[in-house]
């Protein structure tokens, strides 16, 4: 029986980690383009990523590209399965409640 | 929590999946289609009305698809990373090798069966990449091939003119209709 996890259960957290599940574990999104594309601040993103990387969910990557620095935020692998088992739970609760 | 809340949660994550696999591909595909569709377009169009001098503007559009290609996948590296980009290009090279390989033991391959060899064998290549992580490719690569053919049986003098119709044509719509969203 799969649990709901209450960390991704938040709806800003839920999208950011339904995001980045889209890609393979060797893929990553850039902070900017994850904050642009929901529509969030800096500091609203930067809050939600700190608590699901202190959880293991998410791995954050500071890099340069074009000399400009750049974070790159990934789904770990305890990220993956915590999202896979929250869709799994939610899916249960549409089929066992009327 | 209730099924409403339930029903919600996966309708926000069904969402934002859908949202971010548009974002990704408009990043680098749409564009990319879109630079390979106007070389497939001018050179196919080349092969049926310039003769030998086809040759020149095959030359001169090949460079102009790498050079785009490289800008663009620059470009979208910032936003987006991944092992992908390599691993598609390794295949897309190997891809060229062996198109190489089959058209020098089957050769010689002249004439309206070289357009459709050239064309069958790109088409290929976007079906394995639609199977492989984005299936608008794969009807793409699909679509292309099957019209290519009806176009060799139906009107062969017209070929190279229809070739670039359907794969420049083909190609250049489907990557307005990834930057638009739609796909």
């Amino acid at each position: 029986m799969a649990n709901l996890d209450n960390l991704i259960h938040q709806p800003v957290r839920l999208r950011i980690v339904s995001s980045l599940s889209t890609l393979s574990e060797e893929e990553s999104l850039e902070f900017t383009f994850l904050r642009d594309l929901h529509d969030l601040t800096d500091g609203n993103l930067g809050a939600h990523l700190r608590k699901l990387e202190e959880a293991g969910y998410v791995s954050l990557e500071k890099t340069f590209v074009d000399r400009k620095p750049r974070t790159f935020i990934a789904l770990t692998r305890k990220g993956r399965k915590a999202f896979r088992e929250h869709v799994k739970a939610l899916e249960q609760i549409l089929k066992d409640k009327p | 929590m209730d099924r409403n809340e339930a029903h919600e949660s996966l309708e926000i994550a069904r969402q934002s999946m859908e949202l971010t696999r548009q974002a990704v591909a408009r990043a680098g595909s749409g564009y990319i289609l879109i630079i390979w569709g106007i070389v497939w377009l001018f050179g196919f169009l080349g092969s049926q009305f310039l003769g030998e001098a086809q040759g020149y503007l095959w030359l001169v559009l090949d460079v102009f698809g790498i050079v785009g290609m490289v800008v663009v996948i620059l470009k979208s590296r910032s936003q987006v990373r991944s092992t992908h980009g390599k691993r598609i290009g390794i295949f897309w090279l190997i891809l060229f090798v062996y198109g190489g390989l089959i058209f020098w033991i089957a050769g010689p391959i002249l004439g309206d069966k070289y357009l459709l060899f050239i064309t069958v064998f790109v088409s290929f290549g976007y079906v394995v990449m639609g199977l492989w992580f984005s299936p608008p490719l794969l009807y793409i690569g699909l679509g292309i091939t099957a019209l290519a053919l009806v176009g060799w049986q139906l009107i062969p003098a017209y070929l190279g003119a229809w070739l670039a119709l359907v794969g420049g044509g083909g190609l250049i719509a489907s990557g307005i209709f990834i930057l638009r969203g739609r796909a």
